[in-house]
């Protein structure tokens, strides 16, 4: 009886180390948005991005964008011409961790400020009311008809105008203790030279 | 005179050397005294599984068999279940031509897409998108394409994570007879609302 159990429980225990995992059916991905990106108009930006893929069967796809238009919407609501992808098209099979570089090409004319989402907090959950453009992958199987995939929002903050002794003063605030103190050590090694040079005057 | 200069000069230097070393050490200990590990986790964020209407086998079709010109075709099957087992539109007993399942750590909004259907075969195109246990669905009437152009629709439906939803889909044929038509369907998710 005892051993029986025993050999029951232990079956028991075994098959759950055949469960196939039940979170581990469709391609995902590291993130599930790009918002606030920053940059200068002119410039462009670039952000990568990774898919796994994690179904059995190889899965082909693609990215693109998609502006979601709402009322009473301003032109700064629509980034969608600003994003292309590299690469554009992808397969992944099971297992396989693909990037995938997404540029931002800031028109010069962008003036500064939010663009592609009303909000900062667009890419918070609950928020999607705040989301304008997007970025989307989709995948199907080999062959197939039917694609799943998900919606990214994205957004960027265009930065004024950068003043040119902006490197200069950041430097400056990061290095601060260490440029005081060799000022310091400056002055203490020219005053100690000049009394060494009056003195050699004097005699 | 001169061994009182000498030792002048050592005292300074020895304290400029000394308030260096307090500065640089007085930031690096502050630095230490004010470090503290922090640890946090994301679930991760997969897309929203398509699968049969029983096996939780990925469907990579979804066919809709002949008709009549102009008429409405609600019975599409999928490649797992295969033509023998289509899509019921029903008030009892109905079943869908897929199921979705959210297999993320993330709780979504469900989209649905298609892309123009070829040669112009398609007039129109509808969707219901209910709960797995709803087997009442006696019409497809939400509107995905009015005209079988490309079309994306927001369906306000959410899926929890580790949730299913049952998709049907119908068809309204143009008056175009004789022809043969492709198009995709898309299921996308979005952080939920």
């Amino acid at each position: 009886m005892y051993w029986r159990n025993t050999i029951l429980l232990a079956t028991f225990l075994l098959g759950f180390v055949f469960i196939p995992d039940f979170f581990a059916l469709a391609t995902s991905v590291d993130r599930v948005g790009i918002c606030n990106l920053e940059g200068y108009a002119g410039k462009t930006i670039e952000q990568e991005i990774t898919l796994e893929g994690t179904e059995s069967e190889e899965r082909a796809g693609f990215w693109y964008t998609h502006y979601k238009k709402i009322e009473g919407d301003n032109d700064r609501m629509d980034i969608t011409s600003w994003i292309s992808f590299e690469p554009e098209e992808y397969t992944i099979k099971q297992g396989e961790i693909k990037t995938f570089t997404v540029k931002i090409k800031i028109p010069r004319n962008a003036g500064p400020g939010l663009w592609g989402a009303t909000a900062e907090t667009a890419c918070r959950e609950g928020h999607s009311e705040e989301r304008r453009s997007y970025i989307i992958f989709k995948d199907t199987p080999l062959g197939g008809n039917v694609y799943s995939g998900l919606l990214l929002p994205i957004s960027v903050n265009v930065l004024e105008s950068p003043n040119p002794l902006a490197p200069v003063i950041n430097f400056v605030r990061q290095n601060i203790i260490t440029l005081a103190l060799a000022i310091v050590i400056i002055v203490l090694l020219a005053v100690m030279f000049l009394k060494k040079r009056r003195r050699a005057e004097e005699k | 005179m001169k061994k009182e200069k000498t030792e002048k000069k050592i005292l300074i230097s020895a304290g400029v050397l000394v308030l260096a070393v307090v500065l640089v050490a007085s930031t690096v200990v502050l630095a230490a005294d004010n470090q503290a590990t922090q640890e946090a986790s994301s679930s991760k964020a997969a897309t929203i599984s398509i699968v049969g209407k029983v096996a939780d086998t990925a469907v990579a079709t979804i066919t809709f068999p002949e008709g009549a010109p102009s008429a409405t075709v609600s019975v599409p099957y999928n490649n797992v279940d295969g033509d023998t087992d289509p899509q019921v539109v029903a008030a009892e007993n109905s079943e869908p031509v897929v199921r979705l399942k959210n297999t993320s750590g993330v709780t979504y909004d469900v989209w649905l897409g298609i892309t123009t259907w070829t040669n112009s075969a398609v007039a129109s195109q509808d969707y219901e998108l209910v709960a797995t246990d709803t087997t009442n669905v006696s019409e497809v009437n939400d509107v995905l394409s009015t005209d079988g152009n490309a079309a994306s629709v927001d369906t306000t439906v959410t899926m929890d994570t580790g949730t299913y939803k049952a998709l049907y889909l119908e068809i309204v044929l143009s008056q175009a007879a004789g022809v043969s038509s492709t198009s995709t369907l898309s299921v996308l998710g979005e952080t939920s609302l």
